[in-house]
């Protein structure tokens, strides 16, 4: 936990870094030739502020690994093991995430959630007949909610534009 | 009176019923939290007219935060946090085949307490309201650190990891245009960043997706439905005489409950346990409580209802709100135009009536909707928790696309699923980001609107009697908001140790 705590620092310092670097060139606010608090004050008040914080765990955890100590909070943190299907299934959420947008507009909303729920159900153990059902009221049900009560402008897909000329 | 009548036309009723139904789903499922059940019904309640729409957020957080007590009583294991002190006494009655009788009492206490907590709401609010008229830009960037730091502090482990969320929060509200001078900050040329980061995907992703991916790492489910063996079937009208032989144990804890639910960052988390803590520190029976002691059933469950109409208080009367679902709350009222703070009582009566009456007929129909969760628990439970997941992951991306039609939203939605994955292993609380995020632009306009005024000096944040106060009070946070805390760990630490 301390090992983290210090990468958590240096995250912190690097973050408040970037929060400089990108907000350098941000105007001055002058009102009358007299200088006010513009659009880098806030966000450079908060990146100093994360410095503190950043070198606050860095330096603390530092002093707690030379003393062989744990952190109070290491208790309650979530500390569940990376195992190898766990890694699995975390990377097959957030591919169905990342490849959901790609797939739906190239096959139309229904056609696409239905393929990548049930490929994300599969991956987490669920039978591939249950998960292509599962996914097919899924699909319709959020279809019907978003689609056709609320109007949103689902995507039809390439495909469905191409068939219908 | 029409605020009242409009709250019964069916585009009102019908959505408040179906979420609802949606919040003793979601509720009763163990990991899935109440401010879940509110992040996903966000983005349908957008739809809906505002009142229909807040009545909506309303009815799923009450029912939420009740049906976690399902899975704590039957299975020890809270559905929501806010049901944590639920379980002990629960759970102990469940062994001995009265998990009906503790579930019963607990849907009554939670109808009746949050009644009490929104008549205090109504009672309060108002002439809060009127005072909070003599706010002005110091005291509204004082109002909005003392929420923020009152949520630092009462979060689980350390302070200034809380502190940090907070702070990240404020960070990431700077992005897009700055409203003082127009000038695009952090954008990168990026259109969709304009308005800034889409509140709606960043606490979808905060709380849905990350505990999604904190779930899916555990593997296959652990959940396993024990055997419910009921012996003792109750009837509601026993419930009733139990309660009335009970009464003042249910309206102290609804008391003591909304008062904690009203101080900003402390939530129906924190009330649950302090009134479970004053029922047994002032029981003369407390060496029964943790053992099946129908009190320790009775004052949590009042109490973690209560304290949602307790966090009305600061999120309407002031715009700072009281925990996390009031947060969410805030901002999706900001989305509608609506602005939370004391004019919005003079400016829109109607809405503010209409609230209070759709909150008071959702305590009433969480009895029949909660009676039928308690029998419906059981066919929860057997769905695959993944087909749930893969569930809410679906509706996580539609829900961030649905608000501005925008796919780069689901992708910030998946970018804050994995911070908020990563900040829980890091233990660093994920509620002070969200409070940052939502008072950011209340913290820096003011802040700078107030140097403005006063040509750059700062006397004036110390010097106007309720800047003074407010000041003090986030000093008095920071000496006594970990004595809260600690009191909240002692109640539990000491239930341990039995």
């Amino acid at each position: 936990m301390n090992v983290k705590n210090i990468l958590f620092g240096v995250f912190l310092i690097l973050l408040a870094t970037l929060i400089f670097y990108f907000g350098w060139s941000f105007p001055a606010y002058k009102i009358r030739g007299e200088t006010l608090p513009g659009p880098k004050f806030f966000p450079f008040t908060l990146a100093v502020i994360l410095i503190i914080f950043g070198l606050y765990f860095i330096i603390k955890s530092a002093v707690m690994i030379k003393m062989k100590k744990l952190p109070k909070d290491s208790a309650i943190a979530f500390e569940e093991k990376f195992t190898f299907e766990g890694i699995k299934n975390i990377v097959a959420v957030i591919a169905a995430i990342v490849f959901f947008v790609p797939i739906i507009e190239f096959l139309g909303f229904i056609l696409g959630t239905i393929i990548v729920s049930s490929i994300l159900m599969i991956v987490l153990n669920v039978k591939v007949f249950r998960s292509i059902i599962y996914s097919t009221i899924l699909a319709v049900m959020i279809f019907l909610i978003f689609g056709t009560l609320f109007r949103i402008p689902l995507p039809e897909g390439i495909i469905m534009n191409i068939v219908r000329g | 009176m029409d605020a009242v009548l409009a709250v019964f036309s069916p585009d009102v009723i019908f959505p408040v019923l179906m979420a609802m139904t949606f919040g003793i789903f979601v509720g009763g499922l163990p990991g899935l939290t109440a401010t879940m059940a509110v992040a996903l019904i966000i983005p349908i309640s957008y739809y809906m007219t505002p009142l229909a729409g807040l009545g909506m957020v309303l009815g799923v957080s009450f029912t939420s935060i009740f049906s976690g007590d399902i899975p704590a009583t039957f299975l020890r294991i809270p559905g929501t946090p806010a049901s944590g002190a639920a379980a002990l006494d629960g759970f102990e009655l469940a062994k001995k085949g009265k998990g009906s009788l503790a579930l019963t009492l607990d849907l009554f206490c939670s109808a009746i307490g949050g009644l009490i907590g929104i008549l205090l709401l109504i009672l309060v609010a108002p002439p809060l309201a009127n005072f909070a008229l003599q706010f002005t830009n110091f005291e509204y960037f004082w109002l909005g650190l003392f929420g923020l730091s009152m949520s630092a502090v009462l979060s689980k482990g350390n302070m200034v990891k809380g502190l940090t969320s907070a702070v990240l929060g404020l960070a990431i509200s700077t992005i897009g245009i700055d409203v003082t001078t127009g000038f695009p900050r952090y954008t990168f040329s990026n259109i969709e960043l304009m308005d800034g980061l889409g509140f709606i995907p960043v606490m979808i992703g905060l709380f849905g997706i990350s505990e999604v991916l904190k779930r899916v790492q555990q593997g296959a489910s652990k959940l396993q439905l024990p055997p419910i063996t009921e012996k003792v079937k109750i009837s509601p009208l026993e419930a009733l005489r139990i309660i009335w032989q009970n009464k003042w144990t249910l309206i102290k804890s609804a008391f003591v409950g909304t008062f904690v639910g009203a101080l900003p960052g402390a939530g129906a988390d924190i009330a649950s346990w302090v009134a479970y803590g004053v029922e047994k520190k002032t029981s003369r029976n407390s060496e029964d409580f943790g053992k099946g002691n129908i009190k320790g059933v009775i004052a949590p469950t009042s109490a973690n209802n209560a304290a949602l109409g307790g966090t009305w208080i600061p999120a309407l009367v002031f715009g700072v709100p009281g925990d996390t679902i009031t947060a969410i709350v805030l901002g999706a009222m900001l989305m509608y135009g609506l602005k939370p703070g004391p004019l919005i009582f003079i400016e829109s009566p109607d809405l503010v009536n209409g609230v209070f009456s759709i909150a008071i007929l959702a305590n009433i129909l969480l009895i029949p909707i909660g009676y039928l969760g308690i029998k419906a628990f059981a066919f929860v439970l057997k769905m695959k928790t993944s087909v749930v997941l893969t569930a809410v992951v679906l509706f996580s991306m539609i829900g961030s696309f649905a608000i501005r039609n925008s796919y780069f939203d689901i992708y910030v939605m998946l970018i804050f699923g994995f911070i908020g994955f990563m900040f829980e292993r890091l233990s660093v609380p994920l509620a002070p980001m969200i409070l940052g995020l939502i008072l950011g632009p209340m913290v820096e306009d003011n802040l700078r609107v107030g140097l403005i005024k006063t040509g750059g000096s700062m006397d004036q944040f110390f010097t106007r009697p309720i800047s003074l106060v407010l000041f003090i009070l986030i000093v008095l946070v920071f000496l006594g908001g970990p004595a809260l805390g600690l009191l909240k760990k002692a109640f539990s630490k000491s239930k341990k140790e039995e």
